[in-house]
């Protein structure tokens, strides 16, 4: 006979404990990464070379305190985050055309392989050569965004459940209405998806292209001086900050998406 | 008026109704059973526009078609009230006749339920009530208690009976007690095709 008794209370603390590691782990082991930077620094103790993550810091607690600092991050995230919006619209627009007209998925499929498969540095010159330095970076990120949004939107509506599409095409409920409640909570995975790949891809792609294309005030022309006079604890200091607001963009941009996908939306 | 003319319809080379011709009643419930697979729900789905026939014609002179599914077909992101208040064609108080109707069917505790947080008998409910809310003149019902154990099929079916007295009623079922509690006319499907009814 089986006997089904409540949780122990050592049980419930167990439990607690879990969660509270799972939530640790990801600042556990940030803190492993940078203690072994830190021991392999001090060890290498060249900080012309490899300056300790206690020096980026400082470096970029002072970065904080500049208004170059803020105005090329400004500039920077205006760039690639209007070519990752400017993806996610035509990305999002040729994939429903594309589901709706085969013909055009039959055009437009190989130019997104091609802009897949291309080098970036390769479309970074090219580019460079017909348009000014400044707009490059918004190109880049555009590039590296619109195939991502594009093949995930595209099999976001193919996956559609077409059986509640019937649905509403029996209770005649209007076009504008089934595309709310039906087509986009549908898309939504694979919109976040998307842009979770994206967004980083591009955001890589883009400051890549800042550092050749040295554009005015951008973190990318920053890295780049940074680089050239050997100043690495700025350059590490830029980096971070990159990979900060890389993670912050992202989280605002699936946050924003899930909250669009909530049930209310209907 | 609802009248099917010449009405074919083939899945590829199985040809599932033939040279198909019935004038069904203006109003009423009408209740169509026989062998699973000879074509019912294929019928229905020509009734509901779903289909297109391969040749002939189903004229339909209804303002409205509702219709509840074999699968329950509901949003799997939106509670019961807001499934129901999808159909809706009034958007001012949909959210009150998805109450009434969430209510006749004992499914008040579940409004703000997810269908995933549904049983598979209460899931097959809300697609009824759906089917019923909308107030349709032309009402299609695929094995709508198949689902459901005998007194919630009784009470369900009460529902169904008095939902669309100025309209048609078309149900699909296996159970003639079924047929019995909606005291319908009774059709039985049979052979393959179906060349009658």
């Amino acid at each position: 006979m089986t006997i089904f008794t409540t949780q122990k209370r050592s049980d419930v603390m167990n439990d607690n404990t879990k969660k509270i590691l799972t939530r640790a782990a990801p600042w556990l082991a940030l803190l492993f990464w940078l203690t072994v930077w830190l021991v392999i620094a001090l060890i290498f103790n060249k900080p012309l070379l490899l300056p300790t993550p206690v020096a980026v810091a400082k470096k970029l607690g002072e970065l904080l305190c500049t208004a170059t600092f803020w105005q090329a991050l400004a500039l920077s995230l205006l760039r690639i985050v209007a070519g990752i919006a400017a993806a996610v619209a035509l990305g999002t627009l040729l994939a429903f055309l594309c589901v709706r007209f085969k013909i055009l998925d039959c055009i437009i499929a190989p130019l997104l392989n091609l802009f897949k498969a291309t080098p970036v540095a390769s479309v970074i010159f090219l580019l460079l050569l017909f348009i000014g330095r400044n707009t490059v970076p918004l190109f880049i990120a555009f590039a590296m965004a619109l195939p991502i949004i594009f093949s995930n939107v595209k099999e976001g509506l193919l996956q559609t459940d077409r059986q509640l599409f019937e649905m509403a095409a029996v209770f005649r409920v209007p076009r504008g209405r089934t595309l709310k409640c039906i087509t986009l909570p549908s898309l939504i995975p694979y919109l976040v998806a998307a842009c979770r790949a994206a967004i980083s891809l591009a955001w890589k792609a883009g400051i890549a292209a800042e550092v050749l294309a040295v554009p005015e005030h951008a973190l990318g022309r920053a890295i780049f001086e940074s680089k050239q006079y050997l100043q690495t604890d700025e350059l590490f200091a830029y980096t971070a900050a990159v990979l900060i607001i890389s993670a912050v963009l992202e989280k605002i941009t699936l946050r924003l998406l899930r909250d669009k996908g909530g049930r209310d939306r209907c | 008026m609802l009248k099917l003319t010449d009405l074919c319809f083939s899945y590829g080379n199985r040809r599932v109704i033939d040279n198909l011709d019935f004038t069904f009643p203006k109003t009423g419930i009408i209740v169509l059973t026989g062998p699973s697979g000879i074509g019912k729900t294929t019928l229905l789905k020509l009734i509901a526009g779903t289909l297109k026939p391969s040749e002939g014609e189903v004229a339909s002179s209804y303002r409205k078609t509702a219709m509840a599914f074999q699968e329950p077909r509901l949003l799997n992101w939106l509670n019961s009230e807001e499934n129901i208040n999808f159909v809706l064609s009034c958007k001012n108080n949909g959210l009150d006749i998805a109450q009434e109707w969430l209510t006749k069917f004992d499914l008040t505790a579940h409004k703000k339920s997810l269908p995933s947080a549904l049983s598979g008998g209460e899931r097959q409910r809300l697609s009824l009530a759906r089917a019923l809310a909308a107030e349709a003149d032309l009402l299609l019902l695929d094995e709508p208690f198949s689902a459901l154990d005998e007194p919630l099929a009784k009470r369900a079916a009460a529902l169904v009976k008095s939902a669309n007295p100025e309209g048609l009623t078309i149900v699909i079922t296996h159970d003639l007690t079924h047929a019995a509690w909606l005291e319908a006319e009774v059709h039985h499907l049979e052979g393959t095709p179906i060349t009658t009814l």
